[in-house]
C-alpha cells in the first residue's frame, strides 16, 4: 500500500529473544487519523511491537517508517511519537503543568508559547483546574488524562497507548474510553493502541490487528474480525462462539462431524464453522427455518440474556436468548432451536 | 496497624516496643555523652576529682591556630571524601539498581565484602600496596616511570584515596536503594518526551535519587570527620585530623576535659556544615540539574 496518507509503516518487522520469536514478521500500514488496535493475549507480541515503534526495543529485522522516513535506527527521542504508558509514568516530582511542559522545554519552545500550549491541552482534557497538583494527589482517571495531555502537547505524528485502561475500574473505563475516543478523533490523531481487552478494541478501533504467538492472525475492521474471523483463534478470542468441525458438500451443505446440517455458501471440502450464541434462536422466532431439538447442558443468567450450553447430538452450541418469566429452560430440558444462517461463518482450515 | 479501637493501647504498645532500645541508648549513649559534655567544662587537665565550670578548654582550642587548622583540614577531608564517593559511587549504585535481581545480588556481595573486613586489616593492606617495596612502586619502576621508589604513603592524597575506598560502599548502597524505587518507565517516558540520555538523568533520575544522595553524603561526611585509624596509619605523623587528636588527649595524655571539648566542637561544626550543605543542595537537586 503506497497511499499518500500512510503515517506509520511496519515492513516485515521481527523480534527474536535468544532464538524465541516474540514478533514474527509483522507488516502493517497505519493511515493518517486512523486508530489501530493491537489485540491479543499476553505474550502475543503486541507490546513488543508497540515498543519497537516507540524506539525502546530494536527490531531483529525489518523496517519501520513514520511519514516515509525510516526510523528503524533512530533513538526514541528523535521519533515524533507520544506515549501513554500502562501506569501513566507521570513524573512524581513535577506538577501536572510541569509534566506537560517537560517535552515542550526539551524541544526548545519559548516560554509564552509553552504556557499557551499547556493551557490549551489541559483545557481539552478538562484538567486546567488541577495544573498545580502533583500526580500523587490525582485519581487514576485524572492521571491518565495528564499522561495523555503530556503526550499530545508535543503534537506527535503518532500516539501510542499501552493498555491505558487496565488500571481503572470498570465504570470509569467505559467513560474514559469514550472521552479518549472523542479527543483522538477531534485531533485526527494517528493512534496505535495495545490491549488484551476485546471489548475495548471493538468499541475504539477503526482497525484491529489480532495477534497470537508473535503472528498476525487477522487485520480488519471490528465488524470484519467479529463477523468474519479469519481463524479459529480470532473466532474464539473475540466474542464467544461454538466451533463445529465438518465437511461441506457440493450442494453447499455443511455437515458437522456430530451430524448437524447447516446451509452455507462456502466452497466444498473440510471446514470449521463458527456459530455465535446470538444467532442461535428459539425455533418460534425463526419459524421458517429448520428446527433442531437441543438438550440444555447448563444455563447462566446474564441479566439481559441467559446463556445456554446446548448439545445437539454430538455437537455443542452456545445460545443467548431471553425467555418469558418462568419459562427459562433448566438443565436437562429439551428445547427447539433454529440457527440463523447469517451467523454461520466458515473459518479457513489452517495447517 | 492496631485493630483496637482504643488509641491508648496503641500508645502503650508503642512504648513497650521501643523501650528496650531506648533504655540501651539512654544508658550507654545519652548518659556518657552528657558526662563527656560536662567534662568539657572542667577547668583543669583532668576529669578525675574535678569540679567547677569554665570555658578554658574551648578557649584553648580556638586560641590555637594549630587546632583551628586541624579542624579546617578535617572538614575539607570530609567534604572531598563525600564528594569523591558520590562521583564514583553514583554510577555504580545506579547501574546495580537497573540490573536483574539475580545479577545484582552477586555484585552486591562483592561490594559488601570489604565492609566485613576489619578496618585495621584494610589499612595494612594499603600500607603493603603503597609501601616503598609495595606493588604500586614495583609497577611504576617496572614501567620505567621512575627509577627510585616514590613516597606514596604519608600524604593527603593517600589518606583521601583510602578514605574513599573505605566509604564508597555506603554511597553505592544508598544510591542503589533509592534508584530501585524509581520506575524505569519514567526514563522511557522522558525519552519519549524528546529528552536525551543526559537530560533524563539530570531532570528525572537525579531529582528522584536526591534523598539517597543526601543520606549517603551525610553518612560519609560524618564517618570521615570522625575517622582516626586511616589518617593516623596512612597519613603518618604529620597528617592530623580531629579524631586523632581526641584519641591522643583521651588515651595518651589523659586530658579528658580537652578531648571532650574537641569532640563537641567537631560535632557542632559537622552538624552545622551538614545543615548548610543540605540546605544548599537539597532543593537544587530535587529541582534537577541544569543541562542544555
Amino acid at each position: 500500500m503506497q497511499a499518500q496518507n500512510v503515517v506509520v509503516s511496519f515492513k516485515n518487522i521481527q523480534k527474536t529473544y535468544g532464538g524465541v520469536k516474540a514478533v514474527a514478521a509483522i507488516s502493517l500500514d497505519i493511515r493518517k487519523g486512523e486508530l489501530v488496535c493491537l489485540l491479543g493475549p499476553s505474550g502475543c507480541g503486541k507490546t513488543t511491537t508497540l515498543r519497537m515503534l516507540a524506539g525502546f526495543i530494536d527490531p531483529t529485522g525489518g523496517d519501520i517508517s513514520i511519514e516515509g522516513q525510516d526510523v528503524t535506527k533512530l533513538p526514541a527521542y528523535r521519533r515524533d511519537i507520544g506515549i501513554v504508558f500502562q501506569n501513566y509514568a507521570l513524573f512524581p516530582h513535577m506538577t501536572v503543568a510541569k509534566n506537560v511542559e517537560y517535552g515542550l522545554v526539551n524541544i526548545g519552545m519559548r516560554k509564552a508559547e509553552r504556557r499557551e500550549r499547556i493551557q490549551d491541552i489541559l483545557r481539552r482534557v478538562e484538567l486546567q483546574h488541577l495544573s498545580d497538583r502533583y500526580p500523587r494527589a490525582l485519581s487514576g482517571g485524572q492521571q491518565q488524562r495528564v499522561a495523555l495531555a503530556r503526550a499530545l502537547a508535543l503534537q506527535p505524528k503518532v500516539l501510542l497507548l499501552d493498555e491505558p485502561f487496565s488500571n481503572l475500574d470498570a465504570q470509569l473505563r467505559v467513560r474514559l474510553r469514550e472521552d479518549l475516543h472523542g479527543l483522538i478523533k477531534s485531533l485526527n490523531m494517528t493512534t496505535l493502541f495495545v490491549t488484551h481487552d476485546q471489548e475495548e478494541a471493538l468499541t475504539l478501533a477503526d482497525r484491529i490487528v489480532v495477534m497470537n504467538q508473535g503472528l498476525v492472525e487477522q487485520i480488519g475492521s471490528p465488524e470484519e474480525v467479529y463477523d468474519a474471523p479469519a481463524s479459529r483463534f480470532v473466532a474464539q478470542f473475540i466474542g464467544t462462539c461454538a466451533l463445529l468441525e465438518g465437511n461441506i458438500d457440493g450442494s453447499g451443505l455443511f455437515t458437522s462431524n456430530g451430524g448437524l446440517r447447516l446451509p452455507t455458501k462456502a466452497n466444498p471440502g473440510p471446514a470449521t464453522v463458527v456459530v455465535r450464541p446470538e444467532f442461535v434462536r428459539r425455533a418460534d422466532e425463526l419459524a421458517t427455518l429448520q428446527a433442531h431439538h437441543a438438550r440444555v447442558e447448563a444455563s447462566d443468567y446474564h441479566g439481559h440474556v441467559s446463556r445456554l450450553q446446548l448439545s445437539i447430538g454430538y455437537d455443542q452450541l452456545l445460545m443467548d436468548a431471553r425467555f418469558p418469566v418462568g419459562m427459562k429452560p433448566q438443565r436437562g430440558d429439551t428445547i427447539k432451536i433454529a440457527i440463523d444462517p447469517g451467523g454461520v461463518r466458515v473459518v479457513p482450515n489452517q495447517v | 496497624m492496631s485493630q483496637t479501637a482504643d488509641p491508648r493501647y496503641d500508645r502503650i504498645n508503642f512504648i513497650i516496643l521501643i523501650a528496650p532500645a531506648m533504655l540501651l541508648l539512654v544508658v550507654f549513649l545519652v548518659l556518657p555523652m552528657a558526662s563527656v559534655f560536662r567534662a568539657s567544662f572542667y577547668p583543669g587537665t583532668t576529669a578525675i576529682g574535678s569540679s567547677g565550670f569554665s570555658l578554658n578548654q574551648y578557649y584553648k582550642f580556638f586560641a590555637d591556630s594549630f587546632y583551628l587548622s586541624v579542624l579546617m583540614e578535617t572538614v575539607v577531608y570530609a567534604i572531598i571524601t563525600s564528594v569523591g564517593c558520590l562521583l564514583l559511587g553514583f554510577p555504580v549504585g545506579y547501574s546495580l539498581a537497573r540490573l536483574p535481581p539475580a545479577k545484582r545480588r552477586v555484585r552486591m556481595i562483592l561490594i559488601i565484602v570489604p565492609l566485613t573486613l576489619s578496618l585495621v586489616v584494610v589499612v595494612f593492606g594499603w600500607l603493603v600496596l603503597l609501601g616503598r617495596q609495595g606493588l604500586a612502586n614495583n609497577i611504576l619502576i617496572g614501567l620505567g616511570l621512575t627509577n627510585t621508589p616514590k613516597q606514596l604513603l604519608f600524604n593527603r592524597s593517600a589518606v583521601l584515596v583510602v578514605l574513599v575506598q573505605q566509604f564508597l560502599p555506603f554511597m553505592i548502597l544508598s544510591v542503589m536503594n533509592v534508584v530501585l524505587q524509581i520506575d524505569p518507565v519514567l526514563e522511557q517516558a522522558s525519552t519519549s518526551l524528546r529528552a536525551r540520555r543526559l537530560k533524563t538523568f539530570a531532570k528525572i533520575v537525579i531529582p528522584l535519587a536526591a534523598p539517597g544522595i543526601i543520606s549517603g553524603f551525610t553518612l560519609i561526611f560524618v564517618m570521615t570527620a570522625s575517622a582516626f585509624v586511616t589518617p593516623r596509619l596512612i597519613g603518618g605523623p604529620r597528617t592530623h585530623m580531629i579524631g586523632g587528636l581526641v584519641y591522643d588527649e583521651v588515651l595518651i595524655t589523659f586530658n579528658w576535659p580537652f578531648g571532650a571539648a574537641m569532640s563537641f566542637i567537631l560535632l557542632a561544626v559537622g552538624l552545622g556544615i551538614l545543615a548548610t550543605v543540605s540546605a544548599l543542595i537539597v532543593r537544587p537537586l530535587a529541582r534537577g540539574l541544569h543541562v542544555r
